[in-house]
């Protein structure tokens, strides 16, 4: 497996076709604020997790950890400076970690923080696998 | 033991509290929705809709939580190269499992596709959430 930087997520999911991030003028305040208010849904979703875990307790499934939510929260607030757009949820994974999902159009991809604290990125395309990378 | 007809609708009980089913996102159903767990070591767990109902295959969620049921086709499973096996059980006679999709194998590259081709082509209909009525042992 290749290992790439956590950037790699969302490289095709900015805010816009050109790849720019907010720090350049083609990007308007509202559309950032809109993303920013977009993430931040996300990382409550993670501090109610953080606070309430038994909401997860499930029967064979293990919920995230509280080192696997803490890492989410921090690479949530990193891909929002970067100016990625939100994911469309965050989803637990049973095993103790959880998995950052987007969909759009026949394009699905995914960063998986496993419970070991390593992150995974998967890429698919009519659902078909046609990239799985470790991340460092 | 009769084959179970391409026509059955099979369930996939899935918890309200894990996100992966958002009725307002239109984004469909999270392939995590059939990510193996360590229960299912010879196969993930569905229903058969002849047998048992959606609002009864919730019910065997636990007390307290709330449960979506996925819709899959036996038809839609087999022409996807997925093998459906009858496993009955006391409190679920139309248990089935499909052996592709094992604990084993959860993450593997094949297993990975076909959660999530199950969640995003295979799942015809999403419906609840319904209450899970099984006290916590």
């Amino acid at each position: 497996m290749q290992t790439l930087e956590a950037s790699t997520y969302g490289q095709g999911r900015r805010e816009n076709t050109s790849f720019v991030t907010d720090d350049t003028c083609l990007v308007t305040r509202s559309s950032r604020d809109d993303r920013e208010q977009r993430w931040q849904v996300l990382i409550d979703v993670l501090t109610d997790w953080a606070m309430h875990p038994e909401e997860l307790d499930e029967d064979g499934l293990e919920p995230p950890t509280q080192d696997v939510i803490q890492r989410a929260a921090w690479l949530a607030c990193n891909l929002c400076e970067a100016g990625v757009r939100p994911p469309t949820r965050i989803v637990p994974n049973g095993d103790g970690g959880l998995a950052f999902e987007s969909l759009q159009g026949d394009e699905f991809e995914a960063l998986e923080i496993q419970n070991d604290l390593s992150v995974e990125f998967t890429f698919f395309k009519n659902s078909a696998l046609k990239q799985r990378i470790k991340l460092a | 033991m009769p084959e179970i007809d391409d026509s059955e609708v099979l369930l996939r009980r899935i918890p309200k509290s894990a996100n992966l089913f958002d009725p307002d996102s239109g984004a469909g159903l999270s392939p995590m929705a059939f990510r193996p767990n360590p229960n299912d070591t010879t196969g993930i767990s569905l229903s058969r809709q002849s047998v048992t109902a959606p609002e009864k295959a919730a019910a065997q969620g636990r007390e307290g939580k709330d449960y979506y049921i996925g819709k899959v086709t036996v038809g839609a499973l087999r022409a996807a190269g997925l093998t459906v096996v009858s496993k009955p059980l006391e409190d679920d006679p139309g248990h089935v499992e499909i052996p592709e999709l094992n604990y084993d194998n959860r993450k593997s590259d094949n297993s990975l596709e076909i959660q999530v081709k199950l969640a995003h082509e295979l799942c015809s209909e999403v419906v609840g959430p319904f209450p899970g009525q099984k006290a916590q042992s």
